[in-house]
């Protein structure tokens, strides 16, 4: 084998034996590094507030019918919305009237990266479906999560639930 | 509340062990994101087995208008043309030959010798939702032929109606329509598509003879879904494709170019090292040095048609499938049909082949514990009829023919470790081949997920392809009275990789590591002569040394600003093989890819550099046993130059409906012709198309209009 091939087979190898996650990441601060079309925003550079994360793509139908539920609990204010598209601004551009008029702010609408996979994983979704909601506490920790479609009655109980931790 | 808590296992396998014989995008009211690419380059999806997608936006963006151009010029996977008057493209992953790269329509394998050789041109991108790429044998259940991997086309199902309209126009006469339209019903979408492609013939070096195939390309296809029809969820697509191509000879005019016979319609002094006349070349003779007492020149007189090949395509394909909710798990059947017909004329030659194929499924995933196991059977039945004749006329009706068919069965587990931290997948199927006898095939794969953005992906896995004719390897050589078939055993491949990726929010890479190992190469000798009657001869053999290819790449993807992206990447490959005509074509050592992404409100663009590494010309083309020569006598080059290609596109939105968009691929007019002719020459004089290095098309300019509805 030419050396440049051991070389890369060194790099890629390297890191595999010693990147190994620690059993309670879940418990841990979340964080992510998204961007809404201008700048980053990185989670946590926010003010500190109960957050509602929703990840979701135009093309997946339960994710566009929770969509307005998730626009009104914004506009109520108790509680910061984040939706983050897992397609490009332009796919999600193509999406209904109705459903661009859900991401205006208050909601905080992001797009994720090419490649989703870590970022899902990261907010306890490493099989990758959709639509994924997780509710995170004022010190950015998951204290709810749901995949598949959520309604008003889900956010209230679990919101509810996440105050009193 | 709507919809279900996936359970880990289920949601986990459907994604990553099912493959394309058992995916589906839809689980209810759950859409499984599959991890697919929304980026600009390939990205691994979520699967054991890695695999690289490319969504419809990144086709678009390339500004593909057909499979060939849209899997071309990425890391591991790019587009071999394997004669300069006819175009024959095959798909090439991990630098292996074309016909070991199986493409699937929908997880169906459809394609096959003759189908394979101009049909991958005729495969239409229109409803085409993503094109997964997986390279190594074993990379699919349902295709153990897939000794490079394969590439699945997945259909998209419709969520609304939809009205969309592509009309492009670009150089050498170019144009291409594309229109698609859906209709959603209670229950179920309906979906046709038309395509309009047409480009003229091109000839850089002035000889008169193209390096570009011009061609007219019409393709039509319905699609149809039905989401519940006795429980089951059905999809199905049929596609019809017309298609008339002619390289060689300039312009369209087929029945004029088949009937000038005689005479020299060429220029074979120009282009570079051109010959000293235009009315043929020389031939240096036995010492195989010019400008010594036995040169000769020949004489060129077979007029247009020696010199052409025009190939007319009729195809029909059909694929659907069906999948049920069964017990806990899914039942899924399959089924796949085509017809294929191909009408050819090659340099005075007549070749008439009509193929067809078949192929049944019947297979299901069922949960036995904390293993879900896979079971099926399939049927695959294909085969070749063909008519011809020899340049002088002698009929060779049916040389080629054969009929293979394969039963086989298949059974797979999967099961997850420490906590889902590592994923095993171990399969084994079994194929009674009608020719071939029994060939057992075993894979294994193994997901091992360091933390949430670093993974590793391991593969061993081994396939098996029964050859199929000449025709897949050398089409050029039909004027042969017989084939001598001296095969005894089928192609066997055993690969290993390793892929190691990581994605982050910003950043995402993948390495891989590759070994192919194939034994029992198919090869061909078309230079043999009948003992008994002298008439020429081609014998149909199989490589005594296994062929070995080795390679990695390692692409890196930075997110440098919220509208621009950069992915940087680069390939390395090494060959090993002894015996000339087991990798027939010349293949780089190394090549590296830049490529900017740009996107932001209504804007849209894409820059792309590829660079590729030079090509051991005299190792592939076995100089040493066939020394190649121009046409003024002079040595081609034993190694290729390395070059840049540069791709640029734009596009602008107006509004919701309509787009223009603009492109320029190969910005810096390169083109082989420019260095040295596609064309040789050898001792004897007689001449060939297959020099083959670089582009054989310079700068190509092209724009259009987009409107969706």
């Amino acid at each position: 084998m030419p050396r440049s091939l051991l070389l890369l087979a060194l790099l890629t190898l390297t890191p595999a034996v010693f990147a190994v996650d620690g059993p309670s990441t879940a418990k841990m601060p979340l964080d992510f590094e998204l961007s809404d079309g201008h700048r980053f925003v990185t989670l946590a550079a926010l003010p500190a507030l109960p957050t509602v994360v929703n990840f979701w793509r135009a093309d997946c139908p339960p994710c566009v019918r929770e969509m307005p539920e998730l626009a009104a609990l914004a506009r109520a204010g108790q509680v910061r919305v984040i939706t983050v598209a897992l397609q490009r601004p332009a796919e999600t551009a193509a999406a209904p009237a109705a459903i661009q008029a859900a991401l205006q702010p208050p909601l905080l609408s992001l797009h994720g990266p090419g490649e989703p996979r870590g970022l899902l994983a990261r907010f306890g979704n490493r099989a990758g479906a959709l639509p994924h909601t997780v509710i995170l506490d004022t010190g950015r920790r998951a204290c709810a999560q749901h995949t598949g479609e959520i309604n008003r009655r889900w956010l209230a109980e679990a919101l509810a639930n996440c105050s009193k931790t | 509340m709507q919809g279900f808590d996936p359970k880990p296992l289920s949601l986990a396998v459907l994604l990553a062990f099912a493959g394309p014989a058992l995916a589906d995008k839809q689980l209810g009211e759950i859409t499984v994101n599959s991890g697919k690419s929304v980026g600009a380059r390939p990205v691994l999806r979520d699967e054991i087995i890695a695999t690289e997608s490319l969504g419809a936006r990144e086709l678009e963006k390339t500004g593909a208008t057909m499979l060939t151009e849209a899997l071309d010029k990425r890391p591991g996977i790019s587009v071999q043309t394997e004669c300069s008057i006819c175009n024959v493209r095959n798909v090439v992953l991990n630098n292996l030959p074309g016909r070991y790269t199986t493409l699937l329509i929908d997880g169906i394998p459809i394609f096959s010798s003759v189908s394979a050789a101009y049909g991958l041109d005729s495969v239409s991108l229109g409803g085409v939702e993503r094109i997964d790429i997986s390279r190594g044998a074993g990379t699919s259940l349902i295709a153990p032929e897939a000794l490079a991997g394969s590439v699945n086309m997945v259909t998209r199902r419709p969520a609304a109606h939809e009205f969309k309209a592509v009309q492009q126009f670009g150089s050498y006469g170019h144009r291409n329509t594309d229109l698609f339209g859906a209709r959603v019903f209670d229950g179920g979408a309906l979906t046709a598509n038309l395509n309009y492609n047409t480009h003229d013939t091109v000839d850089a070096d002035g000889n008169k003879v193209s390096e570009y195939t011009g061609y007219q390309r019409k393709l039509g296809g319905v699609g149809f879904f039905l989401d519940d029809i006795g429980g089951f969820d059905i999809r199905g697509r049929l596609d019809i494709v017309d298609e008339k191509r002619m390289g060689g000879a300039m312009g369209d005019n087929y029945s004029k170019v088949k009937a000038d016979e005689t005479g020299n319609p060429f220029r074979w002094s120009r282009g570079k090292n051109g010959s000293p006349s235009d009315a043929g070349w020389v031939a240096v003779g036995a010492d195989g040095v010019v400008g010594t007492g036995d040169d000769s020149f020949v004489n060129y007189n077979d007029g247009l048609g020696g010199m052409s090949e025009i190939i007319f395509t009729d195809r029909q394909q059909f694929v659907s499938s069906a999948t049920r909710k069964l017990g806990d798990g899914t039942l899924r059947l399959a089924v796949g049909l085509a017809r294929h017909k191909q009408d050819s004329y090659y340099e005075h030659s007549i070749y008439k082949a009509k193929q067809t194929q078949y192929y049944l499924e019947a297979s299901t995933q069922q949960p036995i514990g904390a293993t879900l196991v896979t079971g099926g059977v399939t049927y695959r039945y294909e085969d070749l009829k063909s008519r011809g004749a020899m340049a002088n006329g002698t009929p060779n009706n049916g040389i080629d023919n054969y009929e293979y068919k394969t039963p086989g069965l298949f059974l797979q587990a999967y099961h997850a470790f420490l906590d889902g931290d590592v994923e095993v997948n171990a399969s084994v199927r079994y194929d009674d081949h009608n020719v071939f006898g029994g060939i057992t095939s075993p894979r294994v794969n193994l997901l091992w997920n360091h933390s949430h953005e670093l993974n590793s992906r391991f593969a061993l896995g081994r396939g098996f392809r029964a050859p199929t004719s000449f025709f897949e390897q050398d089409h050029g050589i039909l004027d042969t009275s017989r084939i001598v078939r001296e095969i005894k055993e089928a192609e066997i491949s055993d690969n290993a990789s390793y892929a190691l990726s990581y994605a982050g929010d910003r950043l995402a890479w993948v390495g891989s590591l590759n070994y192919n190992r194939i034994k029992n190469m198919a090869l061909l000798d078309s230079g043999a002569t009948d003992p008994l009657s002298g008439l020429p001869i081609t014998v149909f053999t199989s490589a005594r040394k296994p062929v070995t290819v080795v390679g990695g790449d390692l692409t890196v993807t930075y997110k440098l600003t919220p509208t621009l992206e950069t992915t940087v990447a680069a390939e390395r490959f090494s060959y090993h093989f002894s015996e000339a005509g087991t990798l027939a074509f010349a293949r780089p050592e190394a090549r590296a890819y830049l490529r900017l992404d740009y996107e932001s409100g209504p804007w849209s663009a894409m820059a792309r550099g590829t660079w590729t590494g030079p090509m051991d010309l005299k190792k592939f083309y076995d100089y040493a046993n066939n020394p190649r020569y121009n046409f003024d006598g002079t040595r081609k080059m034993d190694k290729s130059p390395s070059y840049w290609t540069v791709d640029l596109r734009g596009e602008y939105r107006l509004d919701k409906r309509w787009s223009l968009f603009l492109g320029v691929d190969n910005l810096t007019d390169f083109k082989q012709s420019d260095k040295e002719s596609m064309l040789w020459v050898d001792r004897d004089g007689a001449i060939d198309v297959t020099q083959i290095w670089g582009p054989n098309r310079g700068r190509f300019v092209y724009g259009g209009v987009k409107f969706a509805l």
